[in-house]
């Protein structure tokens, strides 16, 4: 097998809020992307797109209540997860598919020592002694680059700085060796030269261990340095996917491209460039449950055209590999 | 530079003080401010960057130091000698979320500069609050919504508009696009060149984000343990980055570029910013720079002349640009 079997293969998934007491509405809608061992997918776009929702919906994380896995299948190795009963789940979680969060704070037990949540993690699904638990906690620190990992593992986390908690976060998703990282956000919080050495944590284990990652941000920097594919969401959709060469030398879908070109570039301007004004976006991302029938970017892109308020557009392949979901992407661009 | 600067720094010093010891947030700071100019201070969380924008305008008291706006000491100066100036004086914080009042409208919240400095009279005022909120690019019906009923961007434009009132000379834009969305950043950062170019007002651009800075600044400073570490006029702190900080930072920047042809010279600097109660002796950087020598340790490096406009705290730099 030259191009690697995909370890997770997500296909036509769709999650729905509940509006009231009969109806609901989709906050993923019929998405398809896969992930392979040793890869990074980065999932782009602006707050309010459902990236999250996606990756919390991975995990069945969001509450019973007022959300249901619609339709769709999760495939992980061959087994599809979308599904397992809640018990069964807990078993995949932290095991198999791992998440990292924004905030290293909030997602740490303020009053219990980071040593202790690491082996919490591997107690829970392996079973093993205390003490196998404690020394393999500690080996961890030492592999995601925390000095002194005895020591730091009998500490609480508001004894470490920002950068150290975010390693304890991932320790901790790594603790069993998952299949699968989905990082949501995961140096948000942190300065950029601290975030540099978070990502190259992560790409370094990635390969290590020969797990995907799904990495969820809104710093198109981020993905072209770090993921080797990029999927772009808009309104609970995938607008766009390709591999972040094909990507970056010129994105097919108007939003796609718009968010792009917003983005400050300095060294053009530095290089002699004239200071352009950035490109804006008009208008924000619709609520989800206020959608037509047609592109939900239609109101906001430069090249909508009748057509697109009334039909759904299909991810559809470009010459260029690119996949994009815009009845105008085909036209000279 | 003949022209007076809009607004000088010298020796600024404020520590906070905290039951652990003197967080030494700014520390004998230099700096100065040219009308209509843009600086970008740039800096990790816990440089001192917001401390310095903050206690620039007086919302901290400074320590020591002086702080001359328009030729006037304002460093000692009562809260009623300072309202004057304050008109010249205004800021934009990051959060639009906690700088609006939330039981105000937006046409009380823009009156507010009106009234305090007694500028037009009642009946004027509310066709000067929409030509205001015109001018930040929002709709003037936008004049009796409350703060809860508007978007992040959209709050952000009503506090630019409120800085902006009065026409000051200097706006301090405390990190106004960190909590935005990057086509609503896209947003304000035209809206705050364009305010530039009709009532030339200077900003002082705090971010940590090197893109925002480089794309807006004329001129940056670099920021480390509340030190200035290197300032330079923006193209050649871009190209030729002297201090080892600055370089490591600019470095650090993920540029949207094919792989192809970004470019990959990473400096990678080890650990963590340490903490500023107690700074390390001699250079603060030392303990994560990777070209550290034994005079670091030693004595603290002076800003210094290093050529082309730039100054720079760093004893390599300085060591082989004795004369200048």
């Amino acid at each position: 097998m030259n191009a690697s079997k995909p370890i997770l293969d997500v296909r036509g998934l769709r999650t729905e809020f509940r509006k009231s007491r009969k109806t609901w509405f989709p906050v993923v809608n019929d998405v398809d992307f896969h992930v392979s061992a040793g890869e990074t997918l980065a999932i782009v776009g602006e707050s309010g797109c459902g990236k999250s929702m996606l990756a919390h919906s991975l995990l069945q994380l969001l509450p019973k209540r007022i959300s249901r896995l619609a339709a769709g299948d999760i495939w992980l190795e061959g087994r599809n997860i979308a599904k397992l009963s809640e018990e069964q789940m807990r078993a995949v979680r932290g095991k198999d598919i791992s998440m990292v969060f924004q905030e290293p704070m909030t997602s740490l037990n303020p009053l219990m020592k980071v040593g202790q949540q690491i082996a919490e993690s591997i107690i829970e699904h392996e079973g093993c002694s205390h003490d196998e638990a404690r020394r393999r906690s500690v080996a961890l620190m030492d592999l995601v680059g925390i000095p002194e990992p005895a020591v730091r593992a009998g500490q609480y986390p508001f004894e470490l700085s920002g950068g150290m908690r975010q390693r304890i976060v991932i320790a901790i998703a790594l603790a069993c060796r998952p299949k699968v990282l989905i990082a949501d956000e995961p140096t948000t919080a942190l300065d950029v030269t601290i975030q540099a050495q978070v990502l190259e944590l992560i790409d370094r284990l990635k390969t290590e261990i020969g797990m995907g990652v799904i990495l969820i941000t809104h710093d198109l920097g981020v993905v072209a340095e770090w993921a080797q594919r990029v999927m772009v969401m808009y309104a609970g959709r995938k607008v766009e996917e390709a591999d972040v060469e094909t990507f970056f030398s010129g994105p097919k879908h108007p939003y796609s491209a718009a968010l792009l070109a917003s983005v400050p570039r300095p060294d053009a301007i530095i290089n002699g460039g004239r200071v352009e004004p950035l490109t804006e976006i008009t208008g924000t991302v619709p609520p989800m449950d206020q959608l037509g029938p047609g592109c939900s970017f239609a109101d906001r892109c430069e090249r909508s055209a009748d057509i697109c308020l009334a039909q759904q557009p299909q991810i559809e392949m470009l010459s260029n590999g690119a996949r994009v979901a815009c009845l105008r992407a085909g036209e000279n661009a | 530079m003949s022209e007076h600067p809009l607004l000088t720094v010298r020796n600024l010093v404020k520590y906070h003080h905290t039951p652990n010891g003197r967080v030494h947030a700014v520390d004998h700071i230099d700096l100065d401010l040219h009308r209509g100019e843009t600086l970008g201070l740039v800096g990790e969380s816990g440089c001192g960057k917001s401390t310095l924008g903050r206690t620039l305008i007086r919302l901290h008291e400074p320590d020591s130091g002086e702080i001359i706006h328009h030729g006037t000491d304002i460093t000692h100066l009562s809260r009623a000698q300072m309202r004057p100036f304050r008109r010249n004086l205004q800021i934009v914080f990051q959060d639009p979320f906690a700088s609006l009042n939330p039981r105000r409208t937006i046409r009380q919240i823009l009156s507010e500069p009106f009234s305090i400095h007694g500028v037009g009279s009642r009946i004027e005022q509310p066709s000067m609050v929409e030509l205001l909120i015109a001018k930040v690019g929002l709709h003037p019906s936008f004049a009796d919504r409350f703060p809860h009923e508007l978007s992040g961007g959209q709050r952000q434009r009503i506090a630019i508009a409120r800085a902006i009132a009065l026409e000051p000379s200097t706006v301090i834009c405390d990190e106004p696009v960190s909590a935005l969305d990057v086509s609503v950043q896209a947003q304000i950062i035209n809206l705050l060149r364009r305010l530039q170019d009709d009532i030339g007002v200077s900003y002082i651009f705090i971010s940590h984000d090197l893109s925002v800075i480089g794309y807006l600044a004329d001129r940056i400073a670099v920021m480390y343990l509340g030190e200035i570490v290197e300032i330079a006029p923006k193209a050649q702190l871009w190209n030729t980055p002297l201090h080892p900080y600055t370089q490591a930072l600019f470095s650090a920047i993920a540029v949207p570029e094919p792989p192809s042809v970004a470019r990959n010279n990473r400096v990678g600097i080890k650990g963590d910013i340490p903490s500023p109660i107690n700074p390390p002796g001699g250079c603060r950087f030392r303990t994560r720079c990777p070209v550290a020598m034994p005079i670091c340790s030693e004595a603290s490096p002076k800003l210094l002349e290093a050529g082309g406009g730039a100054k720079v705290a760093c004893h390599l730099v300085n060591g082989t640009n004795t004369v200048s």
